[in-house]
């Protein structure tokens, strides 16, 4: 069904020479479109939405909004003649399938149409009866015949002016449109101590398209000198309220933010609005951001009266004068230059029938039309209108209404917008794709400057401000702000989230408004960081690969905030717009060596301290059915007797095959379950090499309790849902559950600390500061397969994968492929080091490993490694004078 | 000299005031939390979402309070606050978890204002498995 304005022809817009000399004046008071009417009318489609379940997720009280939303709907199920519109109820319940509701939209204009034609057929078969009977009748009965037919008539015509009735009132009183699901990423939030650099803040303000200013401070504009910035926000509406706009100002020193003053006072917290960053669209993918009366700027409706119905506010929906001067025009012209429809008209048109250019369907939408006047006020039918209109294109996506444009085509609110902005939009509506601005601009500019010129010439601006307007450029943003699914693997995430709780329909038709915990900045610096690395490989390893292998290394990562759980960025393809298989969820390859903290962390619950001596010497395990297994390590050497602290750092397979089968491998897979592995992973002696396939996600699941310090953080990658009302209707908790002893915790975090210190991590250096004192780990798995690392600071932790999808061997092992890709992507973020509060139970100890006692810090080979209280042993190695001598010059010579 | 002694008697009437309220101070039993992280702003929050709980709009509160979880993630104030509003939820385990979530970030020597609301903590927990 073709709806968009570009495809008609009976366009109404006079050119602007043959436009009344004499300036009209704007809308009389009393007539002139107001926002006091529309005051307390919300725009959106009134149907109340319940989740699913509340498994895992709060549900708030927005249930009673929404039963009273029933309530209301109960109440008013006959049509009251003025203007019910503001007040009607949402038919439609929680429960009622959206399906239905949803197909009301597509459906209601065919439906609407054909019954018309069924109609107008019955009136061309009474039509014939009298001709015929004309001829054989006497002249006597013909009066009588004419009346009989005059009272069918009547019937017939009063029964589709009620059909027609019934129909309008039941689609404008009731579910409009389709609203596809909006989803944003986390708000960023100012404070005093708030961790954030100049770019990153720079960076924010760009997705959110605010313009820098170097005059008066607008809404959504910035001002930077340096380090300091001014920022004039938009305000939003969050879960907990609305955050009205504000002035802000703050400096940033040190990648902190300094002398934070909102609107004038300290001490303050403000959060800027959150980046949209998709939507979940229905398969006929029209798409649009509800505006109400009230949120239009006056500079819209004035340009759309002077250009498609000045007689908008004097009409009774259909404007003879109207046609009169558009059959006027044309017969001057001599060809269709205007139409006569009004915006009512239109409207109905777009709304309730089709676009078909027949006499019937013109006849219907006049009757409707003024059907549609008798019962709502002239700005319903405007604001209806402007949600309406087709303005533009986007792939598959239709932008439809002036709010979704604006965002569209200038990155800003409808309200931001200026006069040559909005009439730019207004002159669109004549034939979006013909006057596309990205595509033809030297045709939109004519467009636009037409529709200023009518504004001057019906008095809505005067001859200054048009000569000031008319010079402007278009100033339409390159690529759309709202771009459709902008991180798919991020957006896969979420939505499988949401199908969770919510039904499909509901999310592709509700208007709602899911808060995810992306964070921006964090995604792109690992996008960035994955190209990168893609490129150096590729140059590196070029020839090497290629020429045995033709399809492209592969990538995935994760980044979640350490402490929370929220997950603030997924990369699923080496491509990261690619919205076909998504390896961060999806992948499951040999994890290698990210298995060895849960043997290590299970070897400390049972006793074991980093300084307890274990044998890397090569090993022979015993298997079932005679079998044997005989790990190597990477280095195909042996390292002998070593300390626990030295085989994780440096990862040797032999002494954590050892150690695993003195650990118990039952023991292992509880430690490994009670970290965060779901998946029911097999008994054998292997896995404690990372003999098992596990995905990314899976892997931050488990790293995430490593994090948090022995808490269970489950992953979350919403926080909340507004419906489309913007009323709370869902919130997903942080959850923490203790799974670990924090001293036992803090001896293996302290160890993988070392991994980055002076282990396999150690090339981490390269990017980033030590005194950072990172944790992670490397893993590759068999013939270097898989190249994997997790790793943490105080905020970030980050999960990252490189392989070929078909499994064959990369040049690569984690320290060379994925820890490059996380380091770098700390590098570009406000990092804080990981320093852990030591806990009660542990002290740090100077060790002499091989002697098992305590020592000295100037003692040879004295290691000084955090212990937990009840496995520091009580024997004290001595060694002397000459030792502290010796330890000194050791250390002199170090620094 | 009399200066000097009016000076040593201010000081003398200024430390025993701070004292009182080191060693007298607010207790889990005011029903005010003592969490306080140094960050104003989150302290305000904390203070907001503290407000919310003694109020009642529980739900309000927990989600003032996770907002300042994410300003200050690794400050253990903010569990306090947060276990507090899962005690009066009656989500006793979930109190227990974030007040030994807080415990577990509290450094080992701590401030007076630290050890209050560590105090608090190990209160909300007893309280809990009082209550479950």
């Amino acid at each position: 069904m073709a709806r968009s304005s570009d495809k008609s022809t009976d366009k109404k817009t006079k050119p602007v020479k043959k436009m009344a000399q004499k300036p009209v004046k704007k809308p009389a008071a009393g007539k002139k479109p107001t926002a006091k009417k529309a005051a307390a009318k919300k725009p959106v489609n009134k149907k109340a939405v319940a989740p699913k379940k509340t498994s895992g997720a709060k549900s708030s009280a927005s249930n009673g909004a929404a039963k009273s939303a029933g309530k209301k709907a109960s109440a008013k199920k006959t049509p009251v003649k003025k203007a019910p519109a503001k007040k009607a109820p949402q038919k439609t319940t929680s429960k009622s399938k959206p399906k239905a509701s949803s197909k009301t939209a597509t459906t209601a204009k065919k439906s609407s149409a054909q019954k018309t034609k069924k109609i107008t057929t019955k009136k061309a078969s009474v039509k014939k009866a009298p001709i015929k009977k004309s001829t054989t009748k006497p002249p006597s009965n013909k009066k009588g015949f004419l009346l009989r037919l005059f009272l069918v008539f009547l019937v017939v015509a009063g029964g589709v002016i009620i059909y027609a009735d019934a129909i309008i009132i039941s689609k404008f009183d009731g579910k409009r449109w389709s609203i596809p699901a909006k989803v944003y990423s986390r708000a960023l939030e100012l404070f005093d101590g708030a961790e954030l650099s100049v770019d990153q803040l720079r960076r924010e303000l760009q997705w959110l398209n605010y313009r820098e200013s170097f005059g008066d401070m607008k809404r959504g504009s910035f001002r930077q000198r340096g380090e300091s910035f001014e920022i004039s926000s938009r305000g939003f509406d969050f879960w907990d309220g609305r955050e009205s706009a504000h002035y802000v100002s703050l400096s940033i020193r040190n990648n902190k933010v300094r002398r934070l003053e909102v609107d004038g006072q300290r001490n303050e917290v403000v959060r800027l609005e959150p980046v949209l960053i998709g939507g979940i669209y229905p398969a006929h993918n029209e798409d649009r951001v509800l505006v109400s009366f009230d949120q239009v700027p006056p500079n819209l409706v004035y340009a759309l009266l002077a250009v498609e119905d000045r007689d908008f506010y004097d009409h009774w929906g259909v404007s003879l004068r109207g046609i009169a001067r558009a059959l006027w025009t044309n017969v001057k012209t001599g060809a269709v230059k205007q139409g006569g429809s009004t915006l009512t008209q239109q409207l109905v048109k777009n709304f309730y029938l089709t676009s078909e250019r027949t006499l019937t369907r013109k006849a219907t939408e006049a009757v409707m039309s003024l059907l549609l006047e008798m019962h709502y006020d002239k700005d319903d039918i405007l604001e209806a209108y402007m949600n309406e209109v087709y303005l533009g294109q986007s792939g598959k996506r239709a932008i439809h209404g002036f709010g979704l444009a604006g965002l569209f085509y200038f990155g800003q609110p409808l309200r931001e917008l200026e006069i040559h902005q909005l009439a730019l939009l207004v002159g669109l509506v004549k034939g979006a794709s013909w006057y596309d601005p990205r595509r033809h601009p030297k045709r939109a500019m004519d467009r636009r400057n037409q529709v200023l010129s009518l504004m001057l010439d019906q008095g809505y601006i005067s001859v200054d401000q048009h000569k000031r307007v008319s010079a402007r450029p278009l100033d339409v943003i390159k690529k759309p702000m709202y771009e459709d699914e902008k991180y798919p693997a991020f957006l896969d995430l979420v939505k499988r989230q949401l199908h969770r709780d919510y039904h499909d329909e509901d999310l592709k038709s509700e208007g709602l408004r899911v808060f995810t915990t992306l964070d921006p900045g964090v995604q792109e610096s690992l996008e960035r960081s994955f190209a990168n690395i893609f490129s150096s490989i590729d140059q590196q390893y070029g020839t090497q690969v290629q020429g045995k292998h033709q399809a492209a290394l592969q990538g995935a990562g994760i980044f979640t905030h350490s402490n929370t759980g929220e997950v603030v960025a997924v990369v699923g393809d080496r491509r990261p717009r690619y919205k076909g298989f998504n390896r961060a969820l999806d992948a499951y390859r040999p994890v290698g060596s990210l298995m060895k903290p849960a043997v290590y962390l299970s070897a400390i619950e049972q006793g074991y301290h980093l300084g307890s001596m274990l044998d890397d010497n090569p090993v022979t395990i015993s298997l079932p059915a005679g079998k044997e297994w005989s790990p190597k390590n990477f280095d195909k050497q042996s390292h002998g007797m070593l300390p626990l602290q030295v085989a994780l750092s440096r990862s040797y397979n032999q002494a954590t095959a050892r150690l695993a089968m003195d650990v118990g491998i039952n023991n292992i897979l509880d430690v490994a379950k009670r970290l965060g592995v779901k998946k029911t992973l097999p008994s054998v002696p292997s896995i404690s090499l990372g003999a098992v396939s596990l995905s990314p996600y899976e892997v931050t699941e488990m790293y995430q309790t490593i994090a948090a310090g022995g808490f269970n953080t489950p992953l979350r990658t919403i926080r909340f849902v507004l419906d489309n009302q913007g009323k709370p209707l869902q919130r997903y908790e942080i959850d923490v559950e203790q799974r670990f002893d924090p001293g036992d915790m803090f001896v293996l975090n302290s160890a993988l600390q070392e991994t980055i210190a002076k282990g396999t991590g150690k090339s981490a250096a390269r990017w980033l500061d030590p005194s950072l004192a990172l944790a992670g780990k490397t893993g590759t798995s068999d013939d270097q397969r898989d190249s994997w690392f997790a790793g943490y600071s105080g905020n970030y932790l980050g999960v990252v994968w490189l392989g070929y999808d078909d499994n064959f061997p990369t040049p690569l092992t984690g320290g060379t492929g994925a820890l490059p890709v996380w380091a770098k992507t700390l590098t570009s973020l406000a990092v804080v080091p990981l320093d852990t509060p030591k806990p009660g139970n542990v002290e740090w100890v100077w060790l002499d490993a091989e002697k098992q006692a305590r020592s000295q810090s100037h003692c040879d080979k004295a290691i000084f490694i955090p212990m937990v209280v009840n496995t520091i042993p009580e024997k004290q190695a001595q060694c002397g004078q000459a030792g502290r001598v010796m330890n000194w010059f050791n250390q002199w010579f170090d620094d | 000299m009399m200066k000097w002694k009016a000076v040593v008697l201010v000081c003398c009437l200024w430390l025993s005031g701070c004292s009182s309220i080191i060693f007298i101070g607010q207790t889990p039993e005011d029903n005010k939390t003592a969490a306080e992280t140094g960050l104003v702003a989150v302290d305000n929050l904390i203070v907001r979402g503290d407000e919310q709980r003694r109020r009642g709009q529980l739900d309000i509160a927990s989600a003032t309070l996770e907002r300042a979880v994410r300003l200050a993630p690794r400050s253990p104030d903010v569990y306090v606050a947060l276990s507090r509003v899962k005690l009066d939820a009656g989500q006793y385990s979930a109190a227990v978890q974030f007040a030994q979530k807080a415990l577990s970030l509290f450094p080992s020597k701590v401030s007076w204002k630290q050890e209050r609301a560590r105090t608090e903590a190990q209160w909300v927990i007893n309280e809990a498995n009082k209550k479950r």
